[in-house]
C-alpha cells in the first residue's frame, strides 16, 4: 500500500493498492482511527481480490489533507529540508538518543 | 479522482534547481513475480515491512548516509514507542505525532482481532527508504531483510513505503 503512484509504478510490484493521500499518510489520516482502519482494510483486501499483477486505487479522498500540506509548504522557510548525509543516527527526540546510547 | 502527484519529476526538478546530484530512482526492468496466495487473508500470517525509517524508542535511529541496516519492530509494540528517522523528514511531521498514519500497528491488530487477518507476525521490520546506492540495496539490505522475513514464517507481506 502506498501513496506515491509514480514511485510504485517504477517498482512494478506484484500487487498494490494506491491511496491518493499526500505522502506521509500512507496508512490514513492522523488521529482518525476509523479512517486508518478503513484504509488498511481496503489495502489488504487486495491479497484476496487481486488475481493479476497491478496497482489499483482505493476509493478515499482527503482534500483537507492536501490543503494542509499546501499551506504548510507555503509557510515553510524553504522547500528543501535535507539534512546532512552523514552516518550520525538521527533520533526523533533527544530522549531517544539517551535511551539508545546512554546519556 | 484527484490527479496523482508526480513525485519523481518533482524530486528531479528540486535537486536540479539546488545543484544536488540527481536521485537515481529505481526502475524495474522485469515483470513482477506474481504469486496467487495459497490461503485467504483470514487464514494467513501477515508480516509488515515499512521503509519509513521506523524504529522503537530505545533502538539506535537510522542515519542518512545510505543506511542499509534494519530494525525489528515487535508487533506488540505500543504506538507511543514508534519513532521515525528518514531522509525525507518533511513527510513525517504528522507521523511523529500519530505514527499510525504511516505505520498501522493498531489497525493491523484490530483487523486480526476481527478475524480479517488470520494472524500477525511476532515481528515487523523496517528499513531506510532513501538510499542512494542501488548496489548496496541489492547486496546488503535485501538479503538481510529476506533472512529476517523468512524467520517469521509469514504467508503474506505488506510493504508500506514512505
Amino acid at each position: 500500500m502506498g501513496s506515491g503512484l509514480d514511485i510504485m509504478q517504477a517498482g512494478n510490484p506484484p500487487r498494490a493498492r494506491f491511496l491518493n493521500y499526500p505522502l506521509g499518510f500512507e496508512a490514513g489520516q492522523p488521529f482518525n482511527e476509523d479512517n486508518q482502519l478503513a484504509v488498511l482494510a481496503a489495502a489488504i483486501s487486495g491479497f484476496d481480490e487481486m488475481t493479476e499483477p497491478g496497482i489499483e486505487p482505493v476509493n478515499f479522498s482527503w482534500e483537507q489533507g492536501w490543503q494542509m500540506i499546501s499551506d504548510r509548504d507555503k509557510n515553510s522557510a524553504g522547500s528543501d529540508l535535507r539534512s546532512e548525509r552523514d552516518a550520525t543516527p538521527r533520533y526523533q527526540t533527544p530522549r531517544d538518543k539517551e535511551l539508545a546510547e546512554g546519556s | 479522482m484527484r490527479q496523482p502527484v508526480s513525485y519523481i519529476r518533482q524530486t528531479r526538478d528540486l535537486y536540479d534547481s539546488l545543484g544536488y546530484q540527481p536521485y537515481n530512482w529505481f526502475q524495474a526492468d522485469s515483470e513482477p513475480d506474481f504469486v496467487k496466495p495459497s490461503k485467504s487473508l483470514s487464514d494467513s500470517r501477515l508480516g509488515v515491512l515499512s521503509t519509513a525509517g521506523t524504529y522503537v524508542a530505545g533502538q539506535v535511529a537510522y542515519h542518512y548516509k545510505d543506511d542499509t541496516s534494519i530494525r525489528v519492530i515487535p508487533s506488540s509494540t505500543s504506538v507511543d514507542d514508534i519513532r521515525f528517522s528518514h531522509v525525507t523528514e518533511n513527510y513525517l511531521v504528522d507521523a511523529r505525532q500519530d505514527p499510525r498514519c504511516v505505520f498501522p500497528i493498531q489497525a493491523l491488530q484490530k483487523l486480526a482481532d476481527q478475524g480479517v487477518i488470520g494472524s500477525l507476525a511476532d515481528n515487523y521490520f523496517s528499513c531506510m527508504g532513501g538510499i542512494y546506492s542501488q548496489r548496496r540495496v541489492t547486496a546488503e539490505l535485501i538479503p538481510r531483510l529476506e533472512a529476517k522475513l523468512r524467520s517469521e514464517e509469514i504467508d503474506l507481506l505488506l510493504l508500506i513505503p514512505l
